[in-house]
């Protein structure tokens, strides 16, 4: 009959807040007052506490990915690989690589051949990665901008120079200056392998400020590694650096690479082979997002504990405020109306709580490298006036992580969670809402009575 | 002839407890004019406020017919209770039901505001309400700040906001002293005229149900007519 | 002497009163939402234990393999750098010492590995006696060989990691040659060559053991032209432990170069090891802060709508302290029950990690190939938590320690009493009088 679409959501939104979280303002602050909202100013406090270490698991774990996966990408696999054969001679390989180098969206393309040897010194010896780099290297940006020197050059001068890796150096205990030997096997007559002594002075020592990417590189001049390395088993490539190597652009150049391949009369079957950066580090990025989504995973428990939280303050309220949903029902509230005040309630509580816990999140993940220095000093700090023999503890153990961690906020990510957290928060004022809807005002008659 | 603006016939309500069955109602008939206050008296637990929800739509009844401005009771779904609750009755109930996290004022002008008026009209018309009762300084108190008789009269305000052609009033000084009560009185005798409105009272106070102009008394289920 | 006793009489008689106030207010029968809300507290509370065993077991598991496989082969409890002409005297003493389990003398260096075909590697060679081999029982475990078939196997050639041959190419039988090179500022540099058929594969489970380690028998050297290397002990304890102690106690002794501990030796890792789990720890327990946050807020409307009966209690004399031990006693509770729910759900998950996985996998693969049949999913991705393609793993190891259990309970207990404690604080200073007047 009369029937009004109160589609307007203001009202409800204006009951709902006021329900849950009162007007400290113009009522007296009793303590009566405080304590009947407190359990939703609580809600907001649990959802927002649950939300600060997803934030920082999540930007701290892309971090340390993307920085771990910019130093492979820049130091070591380049952003395409182009396998050679080993035979390709010289000239042939060098207009190769020009006229790769010409492509667009091709920045670089240097030559590098890779093996295996063992360094020895006084000290003793260990394996060795073999590095044969070009001179191009030196002129790579992406390169520069993350080696850093502990001493001498970034690249050997000379046929008989050698650039160790930090970690090398250390356990062979030499310096730049001093000399090292490398023994590598190379193919003699008849198929059996022969072993070739070379000594190189170190002319650098160079760190990727990633241990496990750089721990043994002993790089030397490209002619010399040709020399020094077995064909068959070591590995020449064109390393290949593209202008935007995350973009969707990649396997297009890749394809249009292939094609120059062909025109220049090279095939796949002698021995080319074209792999992009996400083919070649496979496993271990694949290893990193594993790790990501297990701490993800984890996280969300804290999340839906907090939202149960929510869920229970809510029915609370719901319980102990019969009466005044009553009234409500009483003068024409539908209960729908009724249903959608709590609804919008608890989404309300949801929302603040995901952005106060975002503000807190995006700020600690921004500071973290501070943060956890500050963290270790203190630490360290105490422990040596309790144990003055104790050794200092770093929380980002060189050795395993990365020292700094390169933190870039990416909003997708932000309006995610957010967007999560908010839809969490009304799925799971559900059932209070529906509770509430079911109040009849047929009850304050009996509650008169 | 004037058409009545509240009409019962053989209205049947039973209340079960245990064993016991009550019948509150039993085929009573009742009809009110408009513009006219009502008061029905009888004694405690005769199931005059039972009727008085039923009227307002609060209590399902087991037979028979209301008719409420042109509204029949018995075949209302939820969504046009609602409706009904909203446009058609006010009601003041015994114990005040104020809001206690909202104002006076707020208190008064929400069920407006929840049926649809912009928020500026519902809060003007409160005012104007609480004008009408006399607690226009008090309009930012809230509930706890206010006294008995106070509250009582906001609760009335409010039941007014909508402009409903009915306002139904359960014991309304029953919580109250003396004082307070010839206050209310005085306030309620106006209300027909003062707000356009038809108002039906129960109540066993005899100094409050001296202004109606009709009176009803409700025993063994039937009302009988004392003026 | 009496009136003493006569005060301590009366503590004790109070606390049974105050007891049952707390049973009679925390266990009624009523639904009420007080009773809802310390019902969802108490599910919080056992959530975040569950989580806390389930995720500390895993990563004990994973971390004890490296540990265990480290600690019994190369790492050892202690390695002691002795003269050679040391090394029998110093092995027969250190074996009467009752602390010590096994001493088992070794030379280690890196040699250059050929296989097959050309393929090379570069493999850490210890080169061990192979009666010493068969002594050090927890070595042979380590590898996943019985004693016996590690002497018999280093008697007739290599011990090879089950990866370092897929490496080189290499398998049973096949003969595979080691180069080295000895620097000395006198000698100059001297290379030296060793060969032998591999006689026996091992896989220990730790993919730097078996990419990387080669073992072969000590007499071998013999038929070199010089020592690669000095002569190690390594030495293993029953009880880790005593590493430190003992080395303090041996530092000092004649023939010996130098001596470490395992706690030295692998000092960056274990520190690494160490700090991953404190964070996990640390991470998972915001749990028990959100349940905390949720306790203390219903507390806190719980002991204002008591306040009336407080104030009575309080007005007839009992003190404070008592009071608050009432509600002390309803966080205890909820600790204590959550802790105990969460405790006897959590050890069978813990355990049973693996299964339960693979089971959940299995499931979701199962609903992934029926939605590809029907046309609706494209491709079938590949869930498996910890895949083998990409972790060197099988399957999903758990250990479950004591001393955690022990510490994640106590949080379970702490964060809901101190949570209830800061509650009540906020209404101790109310005067009894206060309260029942502005009822």
């Amino acid at each position: 009959m009369h029937q009004i679409k109160a589609r307007n959501l203001k009202p409800l939104f204006f009951l709902g807040l006021r329900f849950l979280f009162g007007k400290p303002v113009q009522n007296p602050k009793a303590p009566a007052h405080r304590v009947r909202h407190s359990a939703f100013w609580g809600a907001v406090l649990g959802i927002s506490v649950s939300i600060v270490p997803l934030y920082i698991v999540l930007f701290v774990s892309n971090g340390m990915i993307q920085g771990i996966t910019d130093r492979y990408l820049e130091t070591k696999t380049g952003h395409l690989q182009l396998a050679l054969p080993f035979t390709l001679t010289g000239e042939t390989r060098e207009k190769l690589q020009r006229d790769i180098a010409g492509l667009e969206g091709v920045a670089s393309a240097s030559f590098e051949v890779d093996g295996i040897g063992l360094a020895a010194s006084s000290r003793g010896s260990t394996s060795a990665q073999v590095r044969g780099l070009d001179q191009s290297i030196v002129a790579d940006e992406g390169f520069k901008k993350f080696i850093q020197t502990d001493g001498g050059t970034i690249y050997p001068e000379k046929q008989n120079e050698a650039v160790l890796g930090r970690y090398l150096a250390r356990a062979l205990g030499v310096g730049v200056g001093d000399t090292v030997t490398l023994i590598t096997l190379r193919d003699a007559h008849e198929g059996q392998m022969l072993p070739r002594l070379s000594i190189f002075r170190v002319a650098g020592i160079v760190s990727s400020g990633y241990r496990e990417l750089d721990a043994n590189w002993f790089i030397v001049r490209s002619e010399a590694a040709l020399r020094l390395l077995n064909p068959s088993t070591a590995y020449a490539f064109i390393g290949i650096k593209t202008v935007d190597p995350y973009g969707a652009g990649l396997n297009a150049l890749a394809s249009g690479i292939t094609d120059q391949l062909s025109q220049s009369g090279f095939s796949g079957v002698q021995g080319f082979s074209l792999r992009t950066w996400r083919d070649i580090e496979r496993s271990l990025f694949a290893s990193f997002s594993s790790t990501k989504s297990v701490l993800i995973l984890i996280m969300a428990i804290a999340i839906i504990v907090a939202a149960v939280n929510l869920a229970s303050a809510l029915t609370t309220y719901v319980i102990e405020h019969r009466t005044e949903i009553a009234i409500l029902r009483s003068f024409g509230v539908s209960s729908q109306q009724t249903a959608s005040i709590f609804l919008l309630g608890g989404a309300a509580t949801g929302t603040l709580g995901c952005i106060a816990g975002s503000a807190v999140g995006i700020f600690i993940s921004f500071y973290i490298n501070q943060i956890l220095s500050g963290i270790q000093a203190a630490i360290n700090f105490v422990s040596r006036l309790l144990a003055p023999a104790s050794h200092p503890i770093t929380l980002l153990n060189p050795d395993y992580y990365l020292e700094h961690i390169p933190i870039s906020i990416n909003w997708d990510y932000i309006i995610l969670i957010v967007g999560v957290g908010i839809a969490v928060s009304a799925l799971v004022s559900l059932v209070p809402a529906i509770k509430s809807s079911r109040i009849a005002p047929a009850e304050l008659i009996r509650h008169e009575q | 002839m004037n058409e009545p603006i509240i009409e019962c016939r053989d209205l049947i309500k039973t209340f079960s407890s245990g064993a016991e069955v009550l019948h509150i109602l039993d085929h009573a008939d009742f009809s009110l004019e408009k513009g006219k206050i009502c008061t029905i008296l009888g004694p405690s637990g005769s199931g005059k406020s039972t009727f008085l929800a039923i009227l307002g739509s609060l209590e399902r009844f087991d037979s028979g017919s209301v008719r409420v401005d042109g509204y029949e009771l018995q075949t209302l779904q939820e969504k046009s209770l609602s409706v009904f609750r909203r446009k058609v009755v006010g009601f003041v109930f015994q114990f005040h039901f104020l809001l206690g996290d909202f104002s006076a004022l707020e208190n008064v002008a929400l069920p407006g505001y929840m049926a649809g008026l912009p928020r500026a009209d519902a809060w003007k018309r409160a005012t104007q309400l609480l004008d009408l009762v006399g607690l226009r300084n008090r309009a930012h108190h809230y509930p706890s700040q206010l006294s008995g008789g106070e509250r009582q009269r906001v609760a009335i305000a409010r039941a007014l906001i909508n402009e409903p052609p009915i306002v139904l009033a359960d014991e309304p000084t029953g919580n109250l002293d003396a004082a307070s009560s010839e206050e209310l009185r005085s306030l309620l005798q106006r209300l027909p005229e003062a707000a356009k409105t038809t108002l039906v009272l129960v109540t066993h106070d005899s100094e409050l149900a001296t202004i109606g102009d009709t009176s009803f008394l409700l025993k063994g289920g039937h009302f009988e007519c004392i003026r | 002497m009496a009136a003493n006793e006569n005060r301590r009489d009366q503590k004790n008689t109070r606390f049974v009163p105050l007891l049952r106030i707390a049973f009679r207010w925390s266990m009624t029968r009523r639904k009420t939402a007080h009773q809802t809300g310390l019902r969802f507290a108490a599910i919080g509370i056992a959530a975040g234990i569950v989580a806390l065993i389930v995720v500390m077991s895993v990563m004990n598991g994973f971390q004890r393999q490296y540990i265990d496989s480290l600690l019994e082969t190369t790492s050892f409890h202690i390695r002691i750098k002795a003269e050679n002409s040391h090394v029998p005297a110093l092995s027969q003493s250190l074996r009467q010492n009752p602390l010590v389990r096994s001493v088992t003398p070794f030379v280690e260096t890196n040699l250059l590995a050929e296989g097959p075909e050309n393929h090379q590697s570069v493999l850490r060679l210890m080169w061990v006696g192979p009666q010493d081999l068969a002594s050090d029982a927890g070595f042979c475990r380590a590898l996943h060989l019985s004693p016996a078939l590690a002497e018999e196997g280093l008697e007739s050639g290599i011990l090879l990691g089950s990866e370092a041959a897929r490496l080189l190419g290499a398998y049973e039988g096949i003969k595979i040659t080691m180069r080295g090179a000895l620097v000395s500022p006198d000698e100059g540099i001297q290379q030296y060559e060793t060969d032998a058929p591999v006689s026996r594969l091992f896989r220990s489970g730790y993919y730097e053991l078996d990419a990387g380690l080669a073992i072969v028998s000590r007499e071998k050297i013999a038929n070199l032209s010089l020592a690669p290397a000095p002569t190690v002990l390594g030495v293993k304890l029953k009880n880790p432990e005593q590493a430190d102690a003992l080395v303090a106690a041996l530092s000092h002794e004649e023939g010996i170069e130098s001596i470490e501990s395992w706690r030295d030796y692998n000092r960056s890792f274990f520190s690494a090891l160490r700090t991953e789990k404190i964070v996990m720890f640390l991470l998972v327990s915001i749990i028990f802060a959100v349940v905390a946050i949720n306790i203390h807020y219903s507390m806190r409307r719980t002991i204002a709508r008591k306040a009336r009966d407080l104030a009575i209690l309080s007005a007839f004399g009992t003190s404070q302290r008592s009071i608050s031990t009432i509600f002390m006693f309803e966080g205890l509770i909820v600790g204590i029950v959550g802790a105990a729910l969460g405790i006897v759900v959590g050890i069978p998950i813990a355990q049973n990690v693996d299964r339960i996985i693979n089971g959940a996998i299995a499931l979701l693969d199962g609903i992934m190939s029926l939605l590809y049949r029907m046309g609706i999913a494209k491709s079938i991705p590949d869930l498996r938590l910890f895949s083998p393609t990409v972790f060197y793993t099988e399957g999903i190891p758990s250990r479950i320690f004591t001393s955690d259990i022990s510490l994640i309970a106590a949080f379970a207990v702490i964060f809901p009493a101190i949570a209830v404690y800061l509650a009540y604080r906020r209404f101790r200073n109310a005067s009894p009088l206060e309260v029942l007047r502005s009822e």
